[in-house]
């Protein structure tokens, strides 16, 4: 019997883990996205702008760790992260590392991307990359626990990682 | 000074517990006596009677249903009960069905967590210490195909893994059953040869001195399980696994479920919780009052941070809170426990911690000393709210 925990994906790589994200109707617990460049997604087939407001819409809490913009479209995409309560905001000038954790309430339903993608519409329409994509089952699931647990504990915690935005939730 | 050293933690990088990372962590068992000493109590009887664990945990997520399964591990191997006679042998797995799954695919799960090398150096072992060891496995498995296929485990190369194959349930072609000098292949007579051939598999584990424990985690996943036949079939192999004349292959199974009704009938099906006992379904709940949340959290605190360095930067630093609570101030500290409380459903071990992480990170972030209240009262509605 094979377990499968995990698929190489080579095709739109990211575009596939935000529609993942996107469509899915199983609690979520959070949301991880870790890319040096990070751009509005517009004309794909899901926007950041998109993204966002499902993290609204379900009190997702979303945590983005990029670099610092440099060019206008990365501003502008700051820009849009910023005007979403659930979302904390990070820079890391260092970092290199494309990482895309989706938590679930229900753990064998997570899932994370690790490749070479950033979160831009160039590595969806243009670039060549490619990417492993791990589900929460069997063995893949220490592999995304430890994934999860350097984004969310190791990444934000570095000295180098400045905090640009604080995630704020309405008390129900 | 990175964030670990900012708070005093023990060998670590964050306040988060999980032995699936870190084995370590199966030893912590924070807050809950009534439940873990219960647990233990039964797991400890069971020794006596039936002679293994035959348990089903259950509870919401987050409800800390496998680090209790990681901490009871812990237990029997540190703490081996009297009345077990033999080295708990534990293995853990995370059940994973599908639509069409039966009891072949449970079977040949629980025979790759065990392995072959497990079993063939058990053979092997009995083979040094008996004067004839065919007798010897015919007396074990009680069947002579099982204990050729036993024998032939032994051997190397084809034999040895078409030996392998039998027992984990592979329909094997006839020429390859001759060569094993078999007659059948074990799924021919259905879900209960199976484990007659698991329970057998046990006998040969105590014959070793070792007592096969099967940790079985995510058991909602028989929920995913449609089709009646495949549903039947996994129900009789539980159902003869939970027979009270196993007494060398335990289990303990853990679920999501809310209450006993909301697992896959059919792990609890009446002649199951009638094998297995009342006393051994076995609910995870939420930390019931404010006072067990603050336990776990004053636990969990405790092994945590270094107690030496925190007291020491308490002091040097002034910062005017108690090592018991630290990092937290008093203040931050009861907010926390009361945010959690508020919605009993919520004060699970998981968000606890998760808060705890948390509150750290941004008073991290800030640069500050210790917790405030002003930091607990940002995060606690985000994950209690």
């Amino acid at each position: 019997m094979q377990v499968e925990y995990a698929e190489i994906v080579s095709s739109k790589p990211v575009q596939r883990f935000l529609l993942k994200f996107y469509l899915s109707d199983i609690p979520i617990q959070s949301l991880i996205l870790i890319s040096p460049f990070v751009g509005n997604l517009e004309k794909t087939r899901v926007t950041l702008d998109g993204v966002c407001k499902k993290s609204v819409e379900k009190g997702i809490p979303t945590y983005v760790i990029t670099r610092s913009p440099k060019e206008e479209w990365h501003q502008q995409a700051v820009d849009t992260l910023i005007n979403y309560d659930p979302v904390e905001l990070r820079f890391n000038e260092s970092l290199h590392a494309k990482l895309y954790v989706c938590l679930c309430q229900d753990e064998s339903q997570s899932f994370a991307l690790l490749g070479s993608a950033n979160l831009t519409r160039n590595s969806i329409e243009k670039n060549i990359e490619i990417a492993m994509m791990i589900y929460g089952r069997g063995r893949g699931r220490e592999i995304l626990r430890e994934l999860s647990r350097w984004g969310l504990e190791r990444l934000r915690t570095l000295n180098d990682t400045k905090l640009v935005k604080k995630m704020k939730f309405k008390r129900r | 000074m990175d964030f670990k050293e900012w708070f005093c933690l023990n060998g670590r990088d964050s306040f988060t517990i999980d032995p699936k990372v870190n084995p370590d962590d199966a030893r912590f068992y924070f807050g809950r006596e009534e439940i873990k000493n219960r647990i233990k109590a039964q797991l400890r009887r069971s020794f006596v009677e039936p002679g293994v664990p035959k348990m089903i945990i259950y509870g919401s997520f987050g409800s800390g249903k496998t680090q209790t399964l990681f901490h009871l591990e812990h237990y029997l191997r540190n703490e081996r009960p009297e009345a077990c006679r033999q080295t708990p042998k534990t293995l853990h797995l995370d059940l994973e069905m599908h639509s069409k799954s039966d009891h072949k695919g449970w079977h040949l799960q629980l025979m790759e967590t065990l392995g072959k090398a497990n079993i063939s150096t058990w053979v092997d072992k009995l083979f040094g210490r008996t004067q004839n060891l065919e007798i010897e496995l015919r007396d074990i498995f009680g069947n002579v195909n099982m204990a050729e296929a036993a024998k032939n485990l032994r051997a190397g190369g084809d034999i040895g893994l078409l030996a392998w194959r039998w027992f984990c349930g592979y329909e094997l072609k006839p020429n390859e059953l001759e060569r094993l000098n078999v007659t059948r292949s074990l799924g021919d007579l259905g879900s209960g040869d199976m484990v007659n051939a698991l329970v057998g598999i046990g006998r040969l584990a105590e014959k070793n001195e070792e007592k096969l424990i099967f940790l079985m985690d995510e058991a909602e996943q028989f929920k995913n399980v449609k089709t009646g036949d495949a549903t039947e079939s996994l129900h009789t192999y539980l159902r003869k696994l939970a027979e009270p004349s196993n007494s060398s292959v335990g289990f303990i199974i853990a679920s999501y479920a809310l209450t006993l009704d909301d697992m896959a009938e059919l792990v609890v099906r009446v002649d199951v919780r009638n094998r297995i006992g009342e006393n051994n379904l076995v609910e995870i709940p939420p930390l019931p009052s404010i006072r067990d949340v603050q336990i776990f959290l004053k636990e969990l605190l405790a092994k945590l941070v270094d107690q030496n360095k925190a007291e020491e930067k308490i002091q040097n630093e002034s910062l005017g809170v108690s090592l018991e609570t630290y990092p937290f101030t008093a203040e931050a500290f009861d907010m926390l426990c009361e945010f959690a409380s508020q919605d009993p459903t919520k004060a699970l071990p998981r968000n606890l911690i998760k808060a705890v992480n948390e509150c750290a990170i941004s008073t991290w972030d800030e640069r500050k000393p210790i917790i405030e209240p002003n930091i607990v009262n940002e995060i606690a509605p985000l994950i209690f709210g």
